[in-house]
């Protein structure tokens, strides 16, 4: 019994520890409202006003229409890539033992221990070589192959856990292995696909650097992060600007997010009953 | 015969694997290699003109230049302190998050929400918090802490890096946790619970090795983050105050961009690359050692 | 071995036909952009791409680039304003081929590493005529050809609230540094913080040092030209010493934590009447009004020595046009940027967006206050150049942080001395 109200004292202290990670999400919302001065003279204090103006000069200056489109559309193609070839090569990798598995395993995780600023140049010049700069696909071609790593070493680590048994029984059957993979790994992959997901969703949706360098001058092909923060340099700010834009981009991802964390809880449970 | 099936076996590995490696390949394995190609030469980024110089780039960084090994100590430090508490703070948090279901979709949301907010608006946070905010606190609380210059002063402000980037990812793992702490099949834990096991004695026997999948992950990602720690330092401390929160990662950028060196950047992201190469083998080894299969 | 040679085989293979197959639809919209070129007039889309390094009056720069596109049908101006960063971008464009028709450098030292891609101008007379000469100077290479063309003046001094001087009663601007740390007192006296310096910055620590570099009787390319060859050393500089006396009233005089002020931050205190003096440009001038436009604000020339004479204000054109002597476009890109810079829209845009005196001939009234403050100094011939422009790649970043450690009692005056001249590395 003591031991269960410990327990119980921790997950109180967790749940009050969590508005100190809130607070930023209200501090943003408080500010948006207000001009530069007071944002700066009285960060803590209520907007003196909650019009909307500033949301909507924003929306309109900023173009979100063209910018939400933009953005959407190379979330959902780095996220399907990944989740169509991220585990397929995951699963394989795990499953594989020799050299030319360990090879292949090497070349996908080593970017995770490379500073990007160390190759972002020749990255640039590589992607302006294949006449891809300033066009959408190859910001997705790009976007895609810097979220692969993290995503097939996570599932990676996961697969180890799924019972290998399953697989040979399916092979006794006769099913192919592209079938077998489709119809019987996949399906148990979901948890860890799910998360991988969500974090290659969010990583896409807030890129700002690799669409600068790869989208360059063509501002039909910007996504939102990258608009407002052209509003910054050394010496100026536009917050006024900027703070409303972050609240409206951040709404879709903070929806996906709560979304996709109950399907965690869902898909275990189904993948669960599955095995 | 066995031959025909070597051959089809490799297909099948190719058509499941290559895919994924070509678009790793395009996007930094052939890149970074392109780059390396830079490192002993001398350029400054922009010219159409080189100067070969053989290895002179990587004696210039064993032997003068103070600022790089600098910047490695910080990082160093910064690693282990970032690795020990973002893990243990997460973990604990996934925990009681994983456990309690109803309330915990907020919850979650809640301690992620850091690593959805772009990091322009963060640091605006943060300097608000460390300035109005602690001045607030400090009248009502009176204590000290609270007065100090915590940007101002080099020990402090390696603090704010750790405490900040903390708090900025813990979501992060925390995720990964929780997917590794939900996997753990329930009949494990009522058997142990039916073996008069307490509620400490099942986290440790049971759930800590069958979650370590997730623990070399979480340990992975959170070293190799450390390692290539920039965005934080790029936006809101600037390597400052007197460059005593210097990352190696922006050290390279400013050698490249700043300084124009380039040459010199691509050596020393070279040294630095090999270096936590062989940290990473440690610790993966260490880790893998204590995963067991299930 | 024979697997891995395959495995290289066919993975080199599945690369090149991924990213072939995808690269196609890109590479259509730029063979558009080739045969513009041949039948331009007939319709066919020209695209000239812009690089600009501001993130001022984008609003009018969007209405100059509108009116360029209106009145050159066919024409489509594609600006990618990277005021982040800017450096970092462009020249990841430059490395990639993908070099703007038109771009935008600080003058001197960076913009030099850029002369090799730029079209030189210096035949041109008709258009070099538009330029006040002196604005011409920032834009010459080594020898004397004018690779790139100047954008505005841009001041740098301190900058003062009048009303807080009032208020405090003085009535003279302090012009030796004995003035100075009496003028502080006087403000202190009177309850108010007297230097706001953003601390923070490396870089204006790094810009507030070249003040006490400055000898009049050598202008700002002197000071550099005999840093270089060795003639002038830090250590005899006859007011550099001076600089860590000013760095000790910053810091006695300054809010209580001087090492957190950002620009930001003092430029706000300032415009809040909160801070008296500040050390800044009038690139600073929208800021300001954002914060306050009633502000009463003015350049306060830096004391640098117990010579009233010595007082120094830093002006030039530290921004500085290319025209990529290798676009498509050459002469498209050529007429835009004699556009940008001196048409009756581009002078809009300088002198109403961005505030700013354009280093082109003009009779239109600039809006912001400080650069008309500045500007009356400048017809006076009381302002030197600048040296942070010219100084050696990788000085700032070095010299920057020694200021700070110095405020911060890491170091000595004696060590900063040291590492300026450390840093002054001659390339």
């Amino acid at each position: 019994m003591k031991k269960a109200s410990k327990i119980s004292v921790l997950s109180i202290i967790v749940f009050i520890c969590s508005i100190f990670w809130l607070m930023p999400l209200l501090l943003i919302f408080i500010n948006s409202f207000k001009p530069y001065n007071d944002m700066l003279q009285e960060f803590l204090a209520l907007p003196k006003s909650w019009s909307l103006n500033m949301y909507i000069e924003t929306w309109t200056k900023f173009d979100f229409p063209l910018l939400i489109g933009n953005t959407l559309l190379y979330t959902i193609c780095t996220v399907l890539i990944i989740a169509l070839l991220a585990p397929m090569a995951a699963y394989k990798l795990a499953r594989t033992k020799g050299k030319l598995s360990g090879v292949c395993f090497v070349l996908i995780i080593i970017p995770m221990m490379v500073p990007f600023q160390s190759y972002m140049i020749t990255l640039t010049r590589l992607v302006a070589n294949m006449g891809m700069t300033g066009s959408k696909i190859g910001y997705i071609l790009v976007s895609t192959g810097l979220c692969m790593p993290l995503a097939v070493y996570m599932i990676h680590g996961f697969v180890k856990n799924v019972p290998i048994e399953l697989e040979e029984c399916a092979c006794i059957d006769g099913a192919s292995k592209v079938r077998t993979y489709f119809n019987i790994v996949l399906p148990l992959l979901k948890p860890i696909l799910t998360t991988v997901v969500v974090l290659d969703t969010l990583a896409t949706w807030n890129d700002i650097i690799t669409n600068q360098l790869i989208v360059g001058g063509n501002a039909k092909a910007m996504n939102i992060q990258n608009a407002l923060y052209m509003q910054f340099s050394a010496q100026t700010a536009d917050w006024e600007h900027a703070l409303p834009g972050i609240v409206m981009s951040m709404i879709p991802s903070l929806i996906f997010f709560v979304i996709m964390q109950k399907h965690i809880v869902g898909g275990i449970t189904a993948g669960a009953v599955k095995g | 015969m066995k031959g025909k099936g070597k051959t089809k076996d490799l297909l099948i590995f190719a058509l499941f694997v290559f895919p994924a490696v070509a678009f790793v390949l395009f996007s930094t394995d052939v890149p970074f290699l392109m780059n390396l190609y830079y490192s002993v030469f001398d350029w400054n980024g922009i010219s159409k003109d080189m100067e070969f110089v053989g290895l002179q780039n990587f004696v210039n960084i064993f032997t003068n230049d103070a600022l790089f090994w600098k910047s490695t100590a910080f990082t160093l430090k910064f690693s282990v302190f970032y690795v020990v508490i973002v893990n243990v703070l997460s973990l604990t948090v996934a925990l009681v998050m994983a456990k309690e279901k109803k309330s915990s979709s907020v919850g979650r949301a809640f301690y992620y929400i850091p690593y959805i907010i772009s990091l322009t608006a963060i640091s605006l946070i943060w300097k608000f918090i460390l300035g109005p905010g602690f001045e607030a606190l400090y009248q009502v609380t009176g204590w000290e802490m609270f007065n100090w210059s915590w940007l101002g002063t080099a020990k402090l402000a390696f603090f704010v890096v750790v405490i900040m980037t903390v708090w900025q990812n813990l979501g992060f793992y925390m995720v990964n946790y929780i997917a590794g702490i939900i996997a753990v099949p329930k009949e494990l834990i009522e058997a142990a619970k039916i073996d008069g096991a307490n509620k400490f004695q099942v986290l440790r026997k049971v759930t800590v090795p069958l979650i370590m999948p997730a623990v070399s992950i979480c340990m992975l990602t959170s070293l190799t983050f450390a390692f290539k720690l920039f965005d934080v330092i790029m936006v809101f401390t600037k390597g400052g105050p007197a460059n005593s929160t210097i990352s190696v990662a922006y050290n390279i950028y400013k050698e490249a961009f700043v300084n124009n060196r380039y040459g010199m950047a691509t050596a020393k992201s070279l040294v630095f690359v090999v270096f936590v190469l062989i940290v990473t083998v440690i610790q993966l080894k260490v880790t893998k050692s204590k995963e067991v299969e299930a | 071995m024979m697997k891995k040679t395959l495995a290289v085989l066919m993975t080199a293979a599945l690369a090149a036909s991924c990213l072939t197959a995808c690269g196609g639809g890109g590479s259509t919209e730029e063979s558009k952009g080739d045969s513009g070129k041949d039948s331009a007039g007939s319709g066919e889309e020209i695209t000239l791409k812009v690089f600009d390094a501001h993130a001022y009056g984008l609003d009018e720069y969007a209405e100059m680039a509108k009116k360029f596109e209106e009145s050159h049908p066919g024409v489509k101006i594609e600006v990618q304003h990277a005021a982040n960063d800017s450096n970092t971008l462009l020249q990841s464009r430059v490395n990639s081929g993908d070099i703007p028709d038109v771009f935008d450098v600080e003058s001197g030292t960076s913009a030099q590493k850029y002369y090799e891609y730029a079209y030189d101008w210096t035949d041109e007379k008709d258009v070099l005529d538009k330029f006040n000469e002196a604005a011409l100077d920032t834009g010459k290479d080594a020898d004397g050809k004018i690779m790139s063309l100047p954008w505005t003046y841009e001041n740098m001094g301190l900058i003062y609230n009048k009303d807080l001087f009032e208020k405090a009663g003085i009535t003279e601007l302090p012009k030796t540094m004995d003035e100075l740390e009496a003028a502080c007192e006087k403000l202190d006296a009177a309850g108010i913080t007297a230097f706001a310096l953003a601390a923070k910055e490396t870089w204006v620590l790094q810009q507030l040092s070249t003040h006490f570099m400055m000898d009049k009787s050598l202008d700002a390319k002197g000071v550099v030209e005999k840093l270089n060859s060795g003639d002038l050393k830090f250590k005899d500089m006859k007011n550099f010493q001076n600089i860590f006396r000013l760095l000790d009233l910053a810091v006695k005089y300054g809010p209580d934590k001087p090492l957190e002020v950002d620009w930001e931050t003092c430029e706000n205190m300032l415009a809040n009447g909160e801070a008296a003096i500040i050390h800044m440009g009038d690139w600073c001038q929208s800021t300001l009004d954002s914060f306050n436009p009633d502000a009463n604000l003015a350049f306060l020339p830096c004391p640098v020595s117990d010579n009233a004479d010595d007082v120094t204000l830093l002006s030039s054109c530290n921004w500085t046009y290319i025209v990529n002597k290798d676009s498509k476009n050459l002469d498209l890109a050529k007429e835009y940027l004699e556009y940008i810079l001196t048409s009756e829209e581009g002078q809009k845009w300088m002198c109403d967006g961005v505030g700013a005196v354009p280093g082109a001939k003009t009779d239109m009234d600039v809006k912001g206050a400080l650069a008309n403050d500045a500007s009356t100094y400048v017809e006076e011939g009381k302002t030197n150049g600048w040296i942070h422009t010219i100084e050696p790649n990788g000085y700032a970043d070095i010299v920057g942080p020694a200021l700070q450690a110095y405020m911060t009692g890491d170091m000595t005056a004696e060590q900063v001395t040291e590492e300026f001249q450390n840093g002054w590395v001659v390339q």
